[in-house]
């Protein structure tokens, strides 16, 4: 599970770990394509690529937020460094490894992510998107990553049926994340 | 469809809810011929999984007609006749490769909050709480089936479904209850709980070579059972002073080669200590229930295998460590790879040589489900397992 330090300067570090039972190439390619990315984060609306640098508009309460980043280190099938551009962005750098894992276990992934935890009103939103905390929130992230890398798809309960319904924490969150499920409904329940 | 669900503590309603649907291609959707209600599912009807929502849909035991498949099925059909095993797998993840099937590590949606809970990531199950996946159950017309071309058995057509439903669960539960302690021919094995599970376990075990069987319950009919259809052995706790002394004398002193605790605790399917805390609170309401597996330790010989398919959920107070380091036993356990089972099993049923629909003793349509899991919960009316039908035969 995700470990959450705070460092000097306001910045706390989440890093955790996750093992993909496919080859490291791909795992790291799949990544790469960041436009991509939405597909497994879970509140990540958007992200469009412009050479080294990257826009990132995330889902929140109040409008979605927004900010840039910058590719700081990218080796192929290794390592993606980023950090923010601009000061007003929560989430100021991250890094994603790849290596290999023994036994024929795939590709350890590592991920170390650095973030100001906001005050204020913007605050009050953050702390809504990532609602169980920002570690918990990598780590479903990355169980919808391995998922789709090793089933591929994302293992979902969403739109199935139900009694008297009430929504609460244990149902999965319904975000637009969730969307690429919904268009692969080929519909018609028995009838 | 009509669907049975769960609406709070002890409250069962029979719902009109929307149809199932294909949510991903790999989706089958079948229509229920036969569903039951298992041993386990008391344990949501008495409340003691707060992952459970008002409106979730109950039900592991279920087989049926494939009515429609999503556009990634490959091996499964429309028309097929399939039982479903109560768990989902991936069949793709590293645990599903070495066919552990029920640490499916991809199957659950909510993986990663189970995980902050139990330690690590539970495998997906069919109505059995969101900590589970949330997945609707199979008490209903008609269950989305995730990971079709994994889980569903095909099933020949001539065969009527009391002798295939339990290969959903009860018969692959009993069934590696028994081959988990590794028996020798001419094995004597002790079996605490005469429920489904436990009866299922002493026919399997029989059939992989053990020739002594005794079966530990206190509900008279469940011992009949054992007796009768399983050729065992019986002690009715009961009405026995010293279970422990009572197995001795009946194996020449030494105590049986592997015990089965088919009893388990009452609470089931979460690390919570606020659900540890209630379980202690329920269970001094319930004196005998942890009594099960500390009896099995104490009664096993020295060397054998105490082999433990009921369900334990949290922590269990005054195990009875130094005994069971001191005749070296081996322990085995866990959720059953019920994928990797049923095969093997449903040729058994078809060759007779085991017949499980003997513990059936309700048979009701689905309206019937509220008094059902009262009368199984109680243990009324000779009520050892219920079989529901939501359509008519």
């Amino acid at each position: 599970m995700a470990h959450d330090v705070q460092e000097s300067g306001g910045v706390r570090v989440v890093s955790t770990a996750i093992t993909i039972q496919r080859p490291q190439r791909e795992v790291y390619a799949q990544w790469r394509n960041l436009s991509g990315l939405p597909r497994f984060l879970q509140h990540v609306k958007s992200v469009s690529e412009e050479g080294e640098r990257s826009h990132w508009v995330v889902d929140a309460p109040g409008g979605a937020m927004e900010w840039d980043a910058e590719i700081t280190a990218d080796v192929p099938g290794q390592v993606i460094r980023w950090k923010s551009v601009g000061d007003a962005t929560v989430v100021q750098r991250g890094e994603i490894r790849f290596t290999h894992a023994r036994q024929g276990r795939g590709t350890e992934v590592y991920v170390t992510v650095g973030y100001r935890p906001p005050g204020g009103r913007l605050g009050v939103g953050v702390a809504k998107v990532m609602g169980k905390g920002p570690g918990i929130q990598i780590d479903t992230d990355l169980h919808r990553f391995k998922q789709f890398m090793e089933t591929g798809e994302i293992a979902t309960t969403h739109g199935q049926t139900r009694g008297t319904a009430q929504q609460d924490e244990w149902q999965e969150e319904q975000t637009t994340a969730d969307e690429p499920d919904a268009e692969s409904r080929n519909g018609g329940g028995p009838s | 469809m009509k669907a049975v669900c769960f609406s709070g503590l002890r409250d069962i309603t029979v719902e009109t809810v929307p149809d199932p649907e294909i949510i991903l291609p790999t989706d089958a959707i079948v229509r229920v011929s036969s569903t039951a209600i298992c041993g386990s599912d008391l344990h949501l009807y008495n409340g003691y999984n707060p992952a459970m929502k008002k409106g979730d849909i109950l039900g592991h035991e279920f087989m049926g007609e494939v009515v429609d498949i999503g556009s990634a099925v490959k091996k499964l059909r429309i028309g097929d006749r399939v039982v479903v095993p109560f768990n989902i797998a991936c069949g793709a993840c590293y645990f599903c490769e070495r066919q552990q099937y029920s640490a499916c590590e991809l199957s659950n949606p909510n993986g990663v909050e189970s995980a902050a809970l139990l330690g690590y990531p539970a495998g997906g199950l069919f109505g059995y709480s969101h900590m589970y996946g949330g997945y609707a159950g199979g008490q209903a017309e008609y269950v989305r089936v995730p990971f079709a071309d994994v889980g569903p058995l095909v099933v020949p057509r001539d065969v009527p479904d009391d002798l295939l439903l339990f290969l959903s669960d009860i018969l692959p539960t009993g069934y590696m209850a028994a081959e988990n302690c590794d028996l020798r021919p001419g094995a004597t094995v002790a079996i605490w709980g005469a429920g489904p599970v436990g009866l299922m376990a002493a026919l399997s075990a029989q059939l992989l070579g053990a020739e002594q069987v005794i079966c530990i319950d206190e509900v008279p009919e469940r011992l009949e059972l054992a007796s009768s259809r399983c050729a065992a052995h019986t002690i009715n706790f009961a009405e026995c002073d010293d279970v422990v002394e009572r197995i001795k004398e009946l194996t020449g002193g030494r105590g049986p080669d592997s015990v089965i605790d088919a009893v388990g605790l009452e609470a089931h399917g979460t690390g919570l200590m606020e659900l540890y805390d209630r379980t202690k609170q329920a269970l001094r309401l319930q004196t005998d229930r942890p009594n099960a597996l500390r009896e099995a330790i104490q009664a096993c010989r020295p060397g054998g295998t105490v082999s433990i398919p009921g369900v334990y959920a949290g922590i269990i107070d005054k195990m009875p460590m130094g005994v069971a380091f001191g005749k070296g036993l081996t322990f085995k356990m866990g959720q059953t790879h019920t994928h990797k089972y049923m095969r093997t099993l449903l040729n058994h049923v078809l060759k007779g040589d085991i017949d499980p629909s003997f513990v059936i003793s309700h048979r009701i349509g689905l309206d019937g489900a509220a008094d059902a899991y009262q009368a199984f919960n109680d243990k009324h009316d000779g009520c050892t397992k219920v079989v529901m039908s939501p359509v008519p035969a």
